[in-house]
């Protein structure tokens, strides 16, 4: 082979052809919008709305004539009661204590599991494929659930609260590691196993470091998630803020409620600033 | 086997899908030899360093490193012949969040046990030899910076000294100079024939122009479509037939430009277009 084919027919670099006569190009004729599989979706859509709002009986009418009782309602809210405050500290520093002790657990010990769930480190592929399922079945139960049940089981408190954050976010976090995980750049870890490392060693010097980043940023935000769950919570009986806004309701004082409702937005406006601001400094 | 190669490689082949990268390569490289490896892109270029680093393993072959046929080992001898086999990358490859000092100290890993290694605990005497390193491609000043805080080309370095810290008996590097600003690459290539003369440590560069290897290696081999074409002193690449096989089948104008430089290109094509 003497390599005459060294160049595409046409010869030397440059010749391009833009100086072709100017005639306007033939444009491609565009595809209809109206596809059948569109057509089935927005009746399909319509079907569902309709069947949705005749069954709940919600319309305009009904919103009006709620209106005065809504008014009345607010009304007696305000102005809130702010002598309560000094009341409210301790169930409130409750409530983040709770999510605190719920997110480092479960940020703790979601670790392991997203490791084996993330086919890049996971000690085997047979590990990985038993423990997806755990997490995606964990993922499909709302924390208030867990809560319920732990209610029942440890009794009312903190604790139930806790626990039910902690399986809450187990399944979550589980999921986002192994996805963080999976999601580094597998050059550097190529390189680092390069070296004569063994998987664990190149793991833990070429991909943790990556994911570190990112998997922080997820345990700050659900931080934040989990303040606004552990004052639902303690709804239910978890203890803590919530638990201090259902009783107000029960007793009707008013006044209170939109008190521990403002107090709440604070706290949460507050923790959001602060995990926001942190987390933009670790991307 | 010749008793004398730091490399041997036999009837080594490799398939990708329908793509057959290598096609029974056969060479032997003398120990201390700089070897410069020529190929238009898809050639298996990268394909042969990474099984030249035990990275993957080809179909049918042998791959003689050192005495030791890296297609036939696994586990922990695998791991042992690679740890004295250094390479660099095009994209450097570094962790990037961690220090210039960690990613070269990386290299000692191997060494430590568990209790020492998850906590990033290095001894005196690797602290010691990874500053050497550094040193030696002038980079000591970064030590404790972040690797992606610095430029390509510097990061290239730190690549170079954490595969000199490894004690390499050979050196391989895939395109190290084709991802950084043209006029560093004298600078980095510099540094790997200091590896070269000073260590006498055997080393094999993948290169994409020719100009790099001419001037750096002292014998060239060509490799197109997974086949060795070309194996000889790079006085070769003189010779206008040699580059035309090496580079035979190549339709991209553009990296024939930047492999061959636009005179050559045309001077090559002249006599082409005569018959």
């Amino acid at each position: 082979m003497t390599g005459i084919d060294l160049a595409p027919p046409g010869g030397a670099a440059g010749e391009t052809g833009v100086d072709a006569p100017d005639v306007a190009p033939q444009p491609p004729t565009r595809p209809s919008v109206r596809t059948p599989g569109r057509i089935v979706a927005a009746i399909g859509v319509a079907a569902v709305t309709v069947w949705a709002f005749s069954g709940t009986g919600f319309s305009p009418l009904e919103l009006w004539r709620g209106l005065p009782a809504l008014a009345d309602l607010l009304g007696r809210m305000l102005p809130p009661d702010f002598t309560i405050v000094p009341e409210l500290v301790d169930p409130i520093l409750e409530t983040i204590r709770m999510a605190v002790v719920g997110t480092v657990l479960a940020s703790i010990i979601a670790l392991p599991f997203g490791v084996m769930a993330a086919a890049n480190v996971t000690p085997h592929p047979t590990v990985r494929r038993l423990v997806r399922p755990v997490l995606n079945a964990l993922r499909t139960i709302p924390e208030l659930i867990f809560a319920l049940l732990f209610v029942a089981a440890v009794g009312l408190g903190p604790v139930a609260g806790i626990l039910a954050i902690l399986l809450g976010n187990l399944g979550f976090l589980g999921k986002v590691y192994s996805e963080a995980l999976e999601s580094v750049d597998p050059r550097p870890v190529d390189a680092v196993t390069g070296l004569g490392t063994t998987r664990g060693q190149a793991a833990w010097y070429a991909v943790i470091p990556q994911a570190l980043p990112i998997m922080t940023s997820f345990v700050l935000y659900l931080l934040e998630i989990n303040f606004r769950a552990a004052t639902i919570l303690g709804v239910v009986g978890a203890g803590g803020i919530g638990f201090e806004l259902q009783a107000a309701i029960r007793l009707f004082q008013y006044q209170n409620m939109m008190m521990i409702i403002l107090l709440i937005g604070v706290c949460v406006t507050l923790i959001d600033l602060l995990s926001s601001s942190v987390r933009r400094r670790l991307l | 086997m010749s008793s004398g190669s730091a490399v041997s490689v036999r009837h080594a082949y490799k398939r990708y899908g329908t793509t057959q990268a290598l096609d029974g390569v056969s060479f032997d490289i003398a120990a201390g030899s700089f070897v410069a490896i020529l190929g238009p892109s898809g050639a298996g270029k990268t394909t042969l360093v990474r099984s030249l680093s035990g990275m993957i393993r080809p179909d049918s072959g042998q791959v003689m490193v050192g005495g030791q046929d890296l297609a036939a080992l696994q586990g922990a001898a695998l791991r042992a012949t690679q740890r004295r086999i250094g390479v660099v990358y095009q994209q450097f490859n570094l962790v990037g969040r961690l220090s210039v000092l960690t990613n070269v100290l990386t290299t000692a890993v191997p060494d430590l046990p568990a209790r020492r290694w998850l906590r990033m605990s290095f001894t005196d005497s690797q602290r010691r030899r990874a500053f050497r390193c550094l040193e030696r491609v002038d980079l000591l000043d970064r030590a404790y910076q972040r690797a992606d805080t610095l430029s390509g080309g510097q990061q290239q370095r730190v690549a170079l000294a954490r595969a000199m810290c490894q004690e390499p008996t050979l050196l391989l590097a895939d395109e190290p100079v084709a991802s950084v600003d043209p006029r560093l690459a004298d600078r980095i290539l510099g540094y790997v024939r200091q590896v070269n003369e000073r260590d006498g440590v055997t080393t094999l560069v993948n290169l994409h122009t020719v100009d790099l290897a001419r001037r750096y290696a002292s014998r060239v081999i060509g490799v197109n479509t997974g086949r060795v074409v070309v194996d000889g002193p790079s006085s070769l690449l003189d010779d206008p037939d040699v580059l035309r096989r090496i580079y035979a089948g190549t339709t991209d104008e553009e990296e024939l430009a930047v492999a061959l430089g636009q005179e050559t290109v045309e001077r090559l094509l002249a006599p082409a277009a005569a018959q």
